[in-house]
């Protein structure tokens, strides 16, 4: 199966690989970034991640986990773009690939409450708050363009950013206590 | 704010700076151990490339526009920025580094992508559209990712991860990659000028120009140019002052030894910035550092360590990919076991039975040959055993490759026949039958016994004599069709079918010297060979006419 089947979506084995891959896509892009914190990187090993996945899909045994097959493809992927290109860096040696593998799928139950309770946290940030986001992930800017669009340092605002996350982060966490999903 | 807070936030700007690929080497080492060391601020960062994810996918359904307004600018935001830019403590960034300014304006990818902030499946449907081609700037000041090191050599190298491709002349980066060889010799060549040589299994890390990580046996060579080189292992910090030394870790890492060959070296456990606890080592030398950091002189030989390349037969015999292989130019060749009145056992069976002086390679390489005396030694038996068969007969077929230079019969053996290398349906240190032989005739011919069930084939023969107190290379393959071929010289001397498949029953392999008890004339003293047998290696396979060929020609025979 190739990108024009996909295109068409016409066929059996088209729709059935794009019914599988939508509800995970995120969980793999995030596996992805996890070990490669770049974010034309990762998305570089996402689109190599998921071309392989295509032209592979006749090895998929259908009924097994498809988020751990996407995975297990965007492992190897990742290491060989790696090996071609020495600038992207992982953050995990290789030895410990296999076991955050292990990880990534005994977690992705709470990250997808996760992500619904995102919704609910972003309406508490103020509104400094909410306008820097969305200068960050609305308008895609990178802190070196706000910072120079602003006039201010990178530094200011790559701190903001991480500041405003670790409050969404104590947001949903705490609503998950409450939810009594996480410890 | 206590010091988890603090670590938190660290992580978070540390992964800011990853994203946009801002980060330095540094940050970006500081970032991975912390990361290592701590497992909350693992699953902090877990969470938080996860919310980095939600919140790109969750523009959509937020106020987020796609495009940047004046109305979002906000006077009073900025201004708070501006003023907590001059408050807040800056990130740790040790001396000598700079953080890495791009020179010019770098196009990101996303313009040049069809692919919206929505949902993920559009990347999908524009794949056919989108360029790879990276317009990025790949400028490297001093200090920053770039590559240090050459692979040189390659000898048969396999590596932990299957897909690893590293050839003969792959350039290494400074980049924290770890490389795990499993099998075989590398050779790599540092920028600095040092060269080293590599033994599987090795775990090696290069830093820079002058430096490595590593974890196994090897030995370096440091011409003047790279005086100062370093390798770092668990416990140790190993700097050379202009010379070539030999370097293995024990016990897991948890020891270091050194053995100098030429020169000197300084050795110091790590971490050490105490010049007392530093250990000069001079020529002829070795010593230890243990895990503690006592460091000890050892008495390491030379011999220990592989100080030259491959030789070209050794080099064809890595290439073939061989299960074991057994060189014998270096005392304690493991699982190679000295079995001593079917009790104790030692390793070094150089040590015990002799060495002399191996077949010609076709190299200046020295190389030296195990001698087996035939009888018994010292009023005790021994059985020098390999390999259990099991290994060499997983796949059904199996081959030998080995160099015998026989000798006149021991006394002791009685009945002619010399086995060189046997294996045994063996329990307990009793052998009962010997399933599959590599054997001399009472006449000095080289033979090959594979047992079966009824009905037996008898063995393969050479048509005439070898000459005594000469070199011969000779290869006995078997293979799952029933086939057996002895090849001698390069040339098929013989070959069979058998007419049942062989017995694979219990199989201890045995090497040349079986004298069995001291009392002589037992049944096994009487099959024992006197002579000499070197590079022997084994494959579960079966070596082509072709392989057996290229490995005689290796060794310069025509």
């Amino acid at each position: 199966m190739d990108i024009k089947d996909i295109h068409s979506g016409k066929t059996a084995e088209s729709k059935l690989f794009l019914s599988l891959l939508l509800p995970v896509q995120k969980r793999l892009y995030a596996y992805i970034l996890y070990h490669v914190p770049n974010k034309n990187d990762s998305e570089d090993i996402l689109q190599e991640t998921i071309a392989t996945m295509l032209s592979k899909f006749d090895t998929y045994q259908e009924g097994t986990n498809f988020l751990w097959w996407a995975i297990t493809i965007a492992k190897y992927k990742i290491l060989s773009l790696r090996q071609a290109n020495k600038r992207i860096r992982l953050i995990f040696d290789q030895e410990d690939m296999d076991r955050i593998q292990d990880e990534a799928m005994n977690k992705s139950g709470v990250l997808d409450e996760e992500a619904k309770l995102l919704k609910t946290c972003l309406k508490k940030l103020s509104d400094k708050q909410s306008k820097f986001i969305n200068f960050r992930y609305g308008c895609g800017m990178t802190y070196r363009q706000i910072a120079k669009q602003f006039n201010i340092s990178m530094q200011s605002t790559y701190r903001s950013i991480a500041r405003i996350q670790a409050a969404l982060l104590k947001c949903i966490k705490m609503a998950l206590q409450s939810e009594g999903l996480r410890g | 704010m206590d010091n988890n807070d603090s670590n938190l936030l660290k992580i978070g700007d540390l992964f800011a700076l990853a994203m946009d690929g801002e980060i330095s080497d540094d940050q970006f080492e500081s970032l991975r151990i912390l990361l290592k060391e701590d497992a909350a601020l693992r699953d902090y960062y877990y969470h938080l490339v996860n919310l980095e994810v939600s919140l790109r996918d969750a523009q959509e359904d937020s106020a987020f526009g796609e495009e940047f307004s004046d109305e979002l600018y906000d006077k009073e935001l900025w201004t708070a920025l501006q003023h907590r830019e001059q408050q807040a403590p800056a990130i740790e960034i040790p001396r000598g580094r700079s953080e890495r300014e791009l020179i010019q304006t770098v196009e990101y990818r996303k313009e040049d992508r069809v692919i919206p902030k929505s949902q993920m499946y559009t990347v999908i449907l524009s794949l056919a559209a989108v360029l790879l081609i990276v317009v990025g700037v790949h400028f490297l000041p001093s200090g920053t990712v770039r590559p240090v090191a050459s692979i040189t050599g390659e000898f048969g190298a396999r590596w932990r991860d299957p897909q690893e491709l590293l050839p003969k002349g792959t350039r290494l980066w400074n980049d924290g990659y770890i490389y795990l060889l499993d099998k075989g010799i590398l050779e790599i060549s540092f920028d600095s000028g040092a060269v080293v040589l590599i033994e599987a299994p090795a775990r090696v890390e290069v830093i820079n120009e002058n430096e490595m990580t590593f974890e196994g046996m090897c030995t370096a060579q440091v011409p003047p140019s790279a005086h100062g080189f370093t390798i770092n292992t668990k416990n140790s910090k190993v700097v050379d002052l202009g010379t070539q030394f030999g370097l293995r870790t024990r016990d897991n890492g948890a020891a270091t030894e050194v053995y100098v060959l030429k020169g000197k070296v300084e050795v110091a456990p790590a971490g050490t910035s105490n010049r007392v606890l530093k250990q000069l080592i001079n020529a002829g030398q070795g010593y230890r550092i243990e895990q503690s950091g006592k460091i000890a002189k050892v008495s390491l030989q030379q011999n220990t360590f592989q100080w030259e390349t491959p030789s070209p037969y050794e080099q064809a015999v890595y290439t073939t990919n061989p299960i074991n292989y057994w060189r014998f130019d270096r005392d304690n060749q493991s699982r190679l076991t000295n079995e001593i009145n079917r009790g104790s056992t030692q390793n070094n069976a150089m040590g015990f039975f002799g060495r002399i002086p191996g077949p010609d390679l076709g190299s200046s390489k020295p190389n030296n040959a195990l001698w087996l005396p035939g009888g018994v030694l010292n009023n005790t038996g021994h059985a020098l055993l390999t390999d259990h068969g099991e290994q060499l007969m997983k796949t059904g077929s199996y081959s030998i490759a080995m160099w015998i230079r026989p000798e006149t019969v021991h006394a002791q053996n009685l009945s002619g026949i010399q086995n060189i290398i046997v294996y045994s349906d063996h329990e307990q240190g009793t052998m009962r039958r010997f399933t599959n032989q590599i054997y001399l005739t009472k006449d000095f011919r080289f033979a090959f016994y594979v047992a079966t069930a009824e009905p037996r084939i008898p063995a393969i023969e050479m048509t005439e004599p070898v000459q005594l107190d000469t070199w011969y290379h000779v290869v006995a393959t078997y293979s799952t069709n029933n086939a057996m071929r002895l090849f001698v010289n390069g040339q098929l001397e013989a070959s069979t079918l058998l007419l049942s498949p062989p017995e694979t029953d219990n199989w201890q392999g045995i090497l040349g010297c079986i004298t069995g008890d001291i009392v002589p004339q037992t049944e096994y003293t009487k099959y024992s060979f006197k002579g000499a047998v070197d590079e022997i290696s084994q494959y579960n396979r079966e070596l082509s006419v072709q392989e057996v060929h290229r490995l005689y020609e290796a060794a310069g025979r025509p």
